[in-house]
């Protein structure tokens, strides 16, 4: 005993030590900085909201002024700190090497007595389960001190911990069943256990949501408390605990619950009989049986695959069945609606879950370096792949349950309303599986560790996961269309940006699956695209309804957003295409705006055949050219006639152009330059799509002809130019 | 050497990840004060056989022991007697070298200002005393070595397993190791060292195993060797060895 005693306390001392020497030199993991970032946009959001928002907003949040807003912010921000610092001090957040303390060769190699080992695995994982209950600790007491009747707030945090415990066991007890088969060594067990306290206090803290969320009508606050909170046996729990007469309630609980249980375990069991096919290359292994269904062949083979990668997914399906009945039922009772639209809803929830699960996992083999990071690690990195991929549906399937009961907390208001929720939910999932699984790889030293690792990864994922659906979950609520679109749009680019680090992170890994050009292909120059028009739309979305811009200003935030995308990368894949020019830089520029005259006067022509006037888009430029202040006025100038067509030939063609060969192959390749001007005329549908189309295939000409990015940005800078001129007035007759 | 008590032995000794056979039917016993080379190609088994020493992992047949201890079984007692040096030395990277080593003698439960005079000795000949009290995270690889190989006598161990310990190491310094490890021989430590650097262990080994695709294929000391293999020089023997089938004994 004293051994051990003073064992502890030497690990102790050393790692306080290290502590201590840390903080006197800089260091830190630059990918934990992103977390703090989205959390102040939210912030700011909120603070926003105090002072603009509808009157609905107001009601829910009960943040009527923007200090009051602020101050919630900075609650959790602080706490969010917390978390981090003690996530780092338990050495769970890995530094250089990411190994658990136990796990140093050098510590493996000290006589460590067992009791000391247990004692400090165990410390380190409460202390970071403990960190996360002050995340929530602050904010519930707030609401447990604005709630009107604390016995029921209590027996609700009482009941949601219970369950929450179950789940939690439940999970880990599937962590612990996939670590094991994943050749995880007896020792890994004590740290698993240790895992499970630290889960149970985690689960102890998602309980304390209830408090926050009370029964008072500030129900929605809950929302800020991570959706585990969210759990959901509870209102038959909660209507038998305030009325214990109502047995029956409780019963049906109880058979639910229970039912849900037999049948996840029967279903784990069931599952470990057979044998798991942990090999990264299972899709590719299994070869088509005949030669004419090589498609169908491919597809079965994949969902094999996926099978094999999430295992008790199908198997899962019965047990979330079992909880979505008792749900409903008591969802029934508690709101009054009807059964038959409440088990629409659920049903919806759940495929959403079960068919994005299966789309992500589809994609990423396409997709490889892209939404699925880890297939990009290879067989070394088979384990990680594997873990990560348990955790990560248990998490979204626990996701899409939470906002099932945020839906449910709601009365239905109106059919509108609940497609609103699902076109939100699809969003929210997407987003946050998207940031969940980056950051995991991102935070995550992909070698050695992975239970602790991945504990990390998980709680990282479900912070990742919850901060923007219960966000968006309140915006969607109370808020009109418009007002959370830009919450959506930085919660598209954050997750972009995260990945894009990912990726760049992995980059420097060995990649044995990988592609030398894959960062030149065609799917993450449309991705690209796709989020560049994403950023353009919405920030026009925002500029109109928030910020109240006038149209040109509007315009040219609009443009910015656009550049500011597409720029940084296009510049980079420009620079790699750089094909031996055929024309010298003056026959170039020449011949380019020659043409952008001509196809100017060809799009002058259409508008004029059209509508017998300037077109609509040239008229509203014309307007909103004349209302605007003269400083606007020329910063939509210059964007749109100089900054515009430079972004958007930089990556039309200096991009698209050439990338998109790649993926056709050398007999299709020619059509390169028609599916980019295709995809310009996307862009520019709003203006006038075929002289857009006209224009795009002109453009892609000059380049391909010219092999010069020149010869485009020429053209497409006079074109604009001269609607520019149009527009002002220059060339109208007297 | 014959004589000398016997403090490691392999008996039957064999691990297989899956379907992969790291360690086939290792069969020796090392004596008191001898110095053992473990020669193989990368990927040979040679570290797996140390892990197997240090109760890193456990055998998929047969027995490890150190000083009469099974490895497995009494991993603890194991590790009182043996002093590991790890190929790749992870060490935490926030303490000095000072902070480290005494971490690990508290941790071994011994007195402090008595072993310090050696290490303090042993660091001066590494050329490495100046460098104790700097943060481990500013190490070179070299650094990194010395101070896990102090971390690995600190408690004078009877049995001392280093995997590649002059990999990363000047010249000067590689040899100063080398001599260290034949004067703790002469004290009456076994030493087993896990090398592919055959001019190290022709030069400090009394006895050498050459382990290809984890199969011992040769065994004894170097003339031995050179005379089973029927070639001139180490490397020679080296490569039959590792070139030759499974038969070539």
């Amino acid at each position: 005993m004293r051994e051990s005693l003073a064992q502890i306390r030497a690990i102790v001392a050393m790692l306080l030590t290290g502590v201590m020497n840390s903080l006197r030199r800089r260091q830190g993991n630059g990918a934990l900085y992103i977390f703090p970032l989205l959390l102040v946009f939210l912030l700011v959001e909120l603070a926003r909201f105090g002072s603009r928002a509808t009157d609905g907003m107001r009601a829910v949040l009960g943040l009527a002024t923007p200090a009051k807003g602020l101050h919630y912010a900075s609650l959790w921000l602080t706490e969010l700190f917390v978390a981090i610092v003690a996530l780092k001090f338990a050495r769970i957040i890995p530094g250089r090497g990411s190994r658990s303390l136990f796990d140093q060769p050098l510590l493996r190699a000290l006589p460590t007595h067992p009791v000391a080992r247990f004692v400090v695995e165990l410390g380190a994982a409460s202390a970071a389960a403990v960190g996360f209950v002050i995340l929530v600790w602050v904010p519930s007491v707030w609401g447990l001190h604005a709630s009107p009747d604390a016995r029921a707030v209590a027996l609700t945090a009482l009941s949601a911990l219970v369950a929450n415990l179950a789940a939690t066991v439940f999970a880990m007890a599937l962590y612990v069943v996939t670590a094991r088969r994943l050749g995880g060594r007896p020792l890994d067990a004590l740290r698993v256990i240790a895992a499970v306290v630290g889960f149970a206090l985690i689960a102890g803290y998602s309980a304390l949501g209830p408090i926050g969320a009370g029964v008072s009508t500030r129900l929605r606050v809950s929302a800020f408390v991570p959706a585990w909170s969210g759990y959901l046996p509870m209102r038959p729990v909660v209507t038998w605990l305030r009325a214990p007469h109502e047995t029956l309630a409780l019963g049906r609980a109880a058979l639910g619950l229970g039912l849900a249980v037999g049948l996840s375990l029967w279903a784990l069991l069931r599952r470990l009989r057979e044998p798991y096919d942990l090999s990264l290359d299972a899709a590719t292994a299994a070869t088509p049986r005949a030669a004419w269904e090589p498609r169908l062949g491919a597809a079965r083979a994949e969902f094999r695959a996926l099978v094999r990668q999430a295992p008790y997914l199908p198997f899962a399906a019965p047990a979330f069945l079992a909880f979505f009945l008792t749900l409903s039922h008591g969802a029934t009772s508690a709101t009054g609606a009807d059964l038959p639209l409440i088990v629409l809803m659920g049903l919806t929830a759940w495929a959403t879950v079960v068919i994005g699960t299966a789309l992500s996992g589809a994609l990423s083999r396409r997709w490889r370096r892209v939404l699925w990071i880890p297939s990009v690690l290879g067989r070394d990195h088979t384990d990680s792949l594997r873990a990560a991929t348990a955790v990560h549906t248990f998490l979204t399937a626990g996701l899409a349950f939470s906002v099932f009961a945020l839906l449910l907390g709601a009365r239905v208001p109106e059919p509108l309303w609940f497609l609103r929720m699902v076109a939100g939910l699809l969003v929210c999932l997407a987003a946050g599986q998207w940031l969940q699984v980056s950051a995991v790889f991102l935070l995550i030293d992909p070698s050695p560790d992975r239970l602790t690792g991945l504990s990390v990864g998980a709680l990282l994922g479900v912070l990742a996961t919850s901060l923007p659906t219960a966000a968006l979950m309140v915006l969607l609520s109370a808020t009109p269309l418009a007002q959370w679109l830009p919450l959506v749009s930085l919660l598209v680019l954050t997750a972009w940006s995260i990945e894009r680090a990912a990726v760049a992170r992995l980059g420097a890994l060995r990649d044995p699956l990988g592609d030398p050009d894959a960062a030149l292909r065609s799917w993450p120059a449309l991705r690209t695209f796709g989020i560049a028009l994403i950023a353009q739309v919405v920030t026009m979305q925002t500029g109109e309804t928030v910020l109240a811009l006038s149209p040109s200003g509007n315009l040219v935030l609009g443009y910015l957003a656009f550049a500011a995308v597409a720029l940084p990368i296009g510049l980079d894949a420009a620079r790699r295409h750089r094909p031996a020019p055929r024309w010298s830089r003056l026959r170039a520029v020449a011949l380019g705006a020659l043409t952008g005259a001509l196809n100017f006067g060809l799009a002058t022509l259409y508008a004029e055949l059209a509508s017998r006037r300037l077109g609509g888009a040239h008229g509203a430029l014309s307007e909103a050219l004349t209302a605007a202040a003269p400083t606007t006025r020329a910063a939509l100038i210059a964007v749109a006639a100089l900054l515009g067509p430079f972004a958007e030939e930089l990556f039309f063609r200096g991009w698209l152009l050439y990338a998109l060969p790649y993926d056709l192959g050398p007999r299709r390749a020619r059509l390169a330059p028609v599916l980019t001007a295709l995809s310009f005329a996307v862009l520019h549908a709003a203006e006038a799509w075929l002289p857009a189309l006209v224009a795009g295939l002109l453009a892609g000409l000059l380049a391909a002809r010219s092999r010069r990015l020149d010869a485009s940005v020429a053209m497409h800078i006079t074109n604009n130019s001269l609607v520019m001129a149009t527009a002002l007035g220059l060339f109208r007759g007297p | 050497m014959g004589d000398a008590p016997i403090t490691v032995t392999a008996e039957g000794l064999g691990k297989e990840f899956g379907e992969k056979v790291a360690l086939r039917d290792l069969s020796l016993s090392l004596h008191r004060g001898e110095i053992f080379g473990l020669l193989g190609p990368n990927g040979a088994g040679k570290s797996t056989t140390l892990n197997l020493w240090m109760g890193f992992l456990k055998p998929t047949r047969g027995r490890a022991t150190v000083c009469g201890l099974d490895c497995t079984r009494d991993h603890r007692a194991v590790m009182t007697r043996v002093g590991h040096l790890p190929e790749e030395p992870t060490l935490f990277d926030n303490l000095t070298g000072r902070e480290l080593l005494s971490f690990v003698l508290t941790m071994r439960g011994l007195s402090k200002a008595e072993r310090w005079r050696a290490l303090d000795a042993w660091a001066e000949r590494l050329g490495f005393a100046a460098d104790l009290d700097q943060l481990v995270a500013g190490y070179s690889m070299g650094m990194r070595k010395k101070l896990a190989l102090l971390a690995a006598m600190a408690h004078q161990p009877e049995v001392l397993l280093l995997d590649e310990p002059t990999n990363g190491l000047d010249p000067l310094v590689a040899r100063e190791v080398r001599d260290m490890l034949v004067e703790q021989a002469a004290a009456g430590v076994t030493v087993v060292l896990s090398t592919h650097l055959l001019d190290v262990a022709e030069r400090v080994c009394h006895r050498l195993g050459v382990i290809v695709r984890g199969e011992l294929r040769a065994l004894g000391d170097a003339s031995e060797i050179l005379a089973a293999t029927g070639s001139g020089t180490l490397e020679e023997a080296f490569l039959a060895l590792t070139a030759a089938p499974r038969s070539a004994r």
